[in-house]
C-alpha cells in the first residue's frame, strides 16, 4: 500500500453505456489526496452520467471496481460515504421554502447525530460555507428568493459545508459571473493543495481546466478516452479532436489561453 | 469570523420565531377548547363550563359536556391532526406543495374501501384497515398511473390525483345509489365529512401522538430530502427506505382520519403551509406544529359548523373547503412562479 493510505478514488476497468452513447470502455485511473482533476467531453458525452455512477447515484456495472479510500462504493454505508464524498449536481430542485442557513445546514447532515440536532461546530462549518460563496448576508431568505447565480453558489456553498475528502463537480461554474468562477475554482483548488481534498469536476472552459486541474479525462466519444496531466494532455490538436473544431492557444503567465474558430 | 457572529448565527437558526409561535399555538390550542365547549346546539357560558368542569353544576350540563362536546373536540383535534400530517407527508414525498389527501383522492380511495366494508356489515377494524388498503391503493394508483403517461412533474401528478378523486367520488355516488335506504343519510352525512357520524374509534388522539412520536426522528431524513432524491442520496438518507416509510404513514394516517370523519378536504393543504409560513419548512417544528394547528383548526371549525345554523349542524367537511379552496388557488398562481416550475 502507499505510504499515504489508499488514494482517495481509484477505478479500473469501467465501462459505461447508455442506449445512446458510448461514454468509456474500460476506464481506468486513480485520484489521490491533494489532486484536482478535469473531466472534459462535448455535450451529451456522458459526463454527468459518469460523475453520478463514481458517486454511486447510479449502479456501476458489476465488472467495473470503484474504490472510494481503498474499499468498495457499495461496501460504504450511506452515511459514510457521504462524509466522504459529496457532489455538486448540475440540477437541483426548487423544492419546499427553507431559509439559505437551513438549507445549506442539510450538507451537515451525515454528520449528525440520531436526531439530528446540529451542534456548534456543525453551524460554525456552515455559517464558513456561506461566508466562502458570498451568501452570508442572504442566510435568512428563503431559497425560492435567490437568483440562478446566487442558487448555484447555494449548491456549492451545501457541498463545502458537508466537508468530504473527494468532491464531485459537475459543471461547478455554470451561472456563475467571472468574478465568482474564479472564487469559486480557486477555492476548491485549494481545498485540494492545501487541504488534501481530492476534486473531480467536468468542465467546459478548457482555460479554467488548464489553469485549475492538475489532471484531465477526455470523453472522445465512442467510448475511447484520454487520461494525463493537464500540462501536456490539454493542446489545440487534442482539443481540436475533443470538440471538432479548430482551437488556437497562447501561453501566458497565468497559463494557457484557448480560443476556437 | 468572530465569535459574535457565531453566537448571532446560532440564535438565528435555533431561535427564529420560536417563542412567538409557541405562544400562538399555545393560545390557539386554548381558543380552540374553549369555543369547542362553549359553541353548539346550547350556548354555554364560560362561568357554566368552568363549574361543571369542577364537578358541579347543573346535571344536564355535565352531560352535555363530558358527554357530547369533550369527546367531540377531542375527535375533532385528532382528526384534523392526522390530516395536517399526511398532507405534511404527501407534499415531501410527491414533492408537491399542492399535494393533500383529498385533491390527490387518496381519502376517496379510503372512503370507497371504508363505505364497501360498512355496506358488508364488516366490523369496525376490517372498516379502518380496508380503508388503509384503499388508501394506499390509492396513491399507489396515482404513482402509477402518473408515471405511465409520461414522466413525473408536480402539474402532470396533480392532475392525475384530481382526476382520480372525482372517479372515487363517482363510485361513492355510485355505491350511495345502490345502498339501502335507512343507513343513507348517516353515511352521506359522514361522507360529506362531519364529526358525529363516523363509525371512528376514542383510539385516534392516541394514533395522532404516536405518529407524531415515530415520525419525528426522521424529521432531519424529510428535510433532506426537500433537495431532490439524488441530492438526499448523496447526504446519505436512504431514499428508498423514507419514501416507501411516508408513503405507508400518509395512507395509515389518512386511512384513520377517514374512518372517523368521513372526507374532510383541504385542511392537510391549508396547514403545512400555515405553518411553514410562520416556521419555515424545518420538519422538526412543521411535523408536531401541523399536527396541533390542524387538530384546533378543526375543532375550530366543528364548532362553527355546530353552532353557525344551530341546531341544525352542518358539515365540517363544507366549513374547510371555504376555507381551503381559495388557499389553493393562490398557492396554484405562486406554484406557478417557484414551486412547480
Amino acid at each position: 500500500m502507499d505510504p499515504l493510505g489508499p488514494a482517495v478514488l481509484a477505478i479500473e476497468g469501467l465501462t459505461l453505456d447508455t442506449p445512446t452513447v458510448k461514454i468509456c470502455h474500460q476506464l481506468s485511473f486513480t485520484v489521490s489526496a491533494g489532486e484536482v482533476w478535469g473531466i472534459l467531453g462535448p455535450n451529451g458525452i456522458g459526463k454527468s452520467t459518469l460523475l453520478k455512477t463514481l458517486a454511486g447515484l447510479l449502479p456501476a456495472p458489476p465488472t467495473a471496481s470503484i474504490l472510494l479510500f481503498g474499499q468498495p462504493l457499495d461496501r460504504w454505508s450511506r452515511r459514510q460515504r457521504a462524509r466522504r464524498m459529496a457532489i455538486l449536481l448540475q440540477e437541483n430542485d426548487p423544492g419546499l421554502p427553507l431559509s439559505v442557513l437551513e438549507t445549506v445546514l442539510l450538507g451537515r447532515h451525515p454528520h449528525l447525530g440520531l436526531l439530528g440536532r446540529p451542534r456548534y461546530a456543525d453551524l460554525r462549518r456552515t455559517l464558513d460555507a456561506l461566508r466562502i460563496t458570498g451568501l452570508a448576508v442572504r442566510r435568512n431568505s428563503p431559497t425560492q428568493s435567490l437568483s440562478a447565480g446566487e442558487t448555484r453558489r447555494l449548491a456549492i456553498a451545501l457541498n463545502l459545508a458537508q466537508n468530504p475528502g473527494l468532491f464531485f463537480l459537475d459543471e461547478p461554474t455554470t451561472q456563475l459571473d467571472l468574478r465568482y468562477q474564479r472564487l469559486m475554482l480557486e477555492h476548491f483548488s485549494d481545498a485540494a493543495h492545501r487541504q488534501k481534498k481530492a476534486v473531480i469536476m467536468a468542465l467546459h472552459d478548457p482555460t479554467a481546466a488548464f489553469r485549475f486541474t492538475d489532471q484531465v479525462l477526455l470523453l472522445l466519444g465512442g467510448g475511447r478516452y484520454l487520461v494525463g496531466a493537464t500540462q501536456e494532455t490539454l493542446t489545440p490538436a487534442t482539443l481540436a479532436s475533443l470538440y471538432g473544431t479548430e482551437v488556437v492557444s497562447a501561453d501566458s503567465c497565468r497559463g494557457r489561453v484557448f480560443d476556437f474558430f | 469570523m468572530n465569535r459574535s457572529e457565531d453566537q448571532s448565527g446560532r440564535r438565528i437558526y435555533f431561535q427564529r420565531r420560536l417563542s412567538t409561535t409557541v405562544i400562538l399555538t399555545g393560545a390557539l390550542l386554548i381558543l380552540a377548547c374553549f369555543t369547542g365547549l362553549t359553541e353548539g346546539g346550547v350556548s354555554l357560558s364560560l362561568h357554566q363550563i368552568l363549574w361543571a368542569l369542577l364537578g358541579r353544576g347543573t346535571p344536564v350540563i355535565r352531560t352535555i359536556l363530558w358527554q357530547l362536546r369533550m369527546p367531540r373536540i377531542l375527535m375533532a383535534f385528532s382528526v384534523g391532526g392526522l390530516l395536517a400530517l399526511s398532507g405534511t407527508l404527501l407534499q415531501v414525498l410527491l414533492r408537491n406543495p399542492l399535494a393533500d389527501p383529498y385533491v390527490l383522492g387518496v381519502s376517496g380511495g379510503a372512503a370507497v374501501a371504508a363505505l364497501l366494508s360498512l355496506l358488508g356489515g364488516l366490523p369496525l377494524y376490517w372498516v379502518m384497515g380496508n380503508a388503509f388498503i384503499g388508501s394506499a391503493a390509492a396513491t399507489l394508483l396515482l404513482l402509477v398511473l402518473t408515471r405511465l403517461t409520461g414522466p413525473i412533474t408536480p402539474t402532470r401528478l396533480l392532475l392525475t390525483g384530481i382526476v382520480m378523486a372525482s372517479g372515487f367520488g363517482a363510485i361513492v355516488t355510485l355505491l350511495l345509489a345502490l345502498s339501502p335506504d335507512p343507513t343513507l343519510h348517516a353515511m352521506l352525512f359522514w361522507l360529506m365529512g362531519n364529526l358525529g357520524y363516523g363509525p371512528g374509534s376514542r383510539l385516534s388522539l392516541l394514533a395522532l401522538i404516536l405518529a407524531v412520536l415515530l415520525l419525528w426522528p426522521f424529521a432531519g431524513q424529510l428535510n433532506v430530502l426537500l433537495r431532490g432524491v439524488d441530492a438526499a442520496q448523496s447526504l446519505g438518507v436512504h431514499t428508498g427506505r423514507i419514501m416507501i416509510g411516508l408513503y405507508l404513514a400518509a395512507s395509515l394516517v389518512t386511512a384513520i382520519a377517514v374512518t372517523d370523519a368521513g372526507m374532510i378536504g383541504f385542511v392537510g393543504l391549508i396547514v403545512p403551509h400555515m405553518v411553514r409560513f410562520a416556521v419555515g419548512a424545518d420538519h422538526r417544528r412543521l411535523l408536531p406544529l401541523a399536527a396541533l394547528w390542524g387538530g384546533s383548526l378543526l375543532v375550530l371549525a366543528d364548532a362553527l359548523a355546530r353552532s353557525l345554523l344551530a341546531p341544525r349542524e352542518l358539515p365540517v367537511g363544507v366549513l374547510t373547503a371555504f376555507l381551503g379552496i381559495p388557499l389553493f388557488l393562490v398557492l396554484l398562481a405562486r406554484g406557478n412562479r417557484s414551486w412547480t416550475r
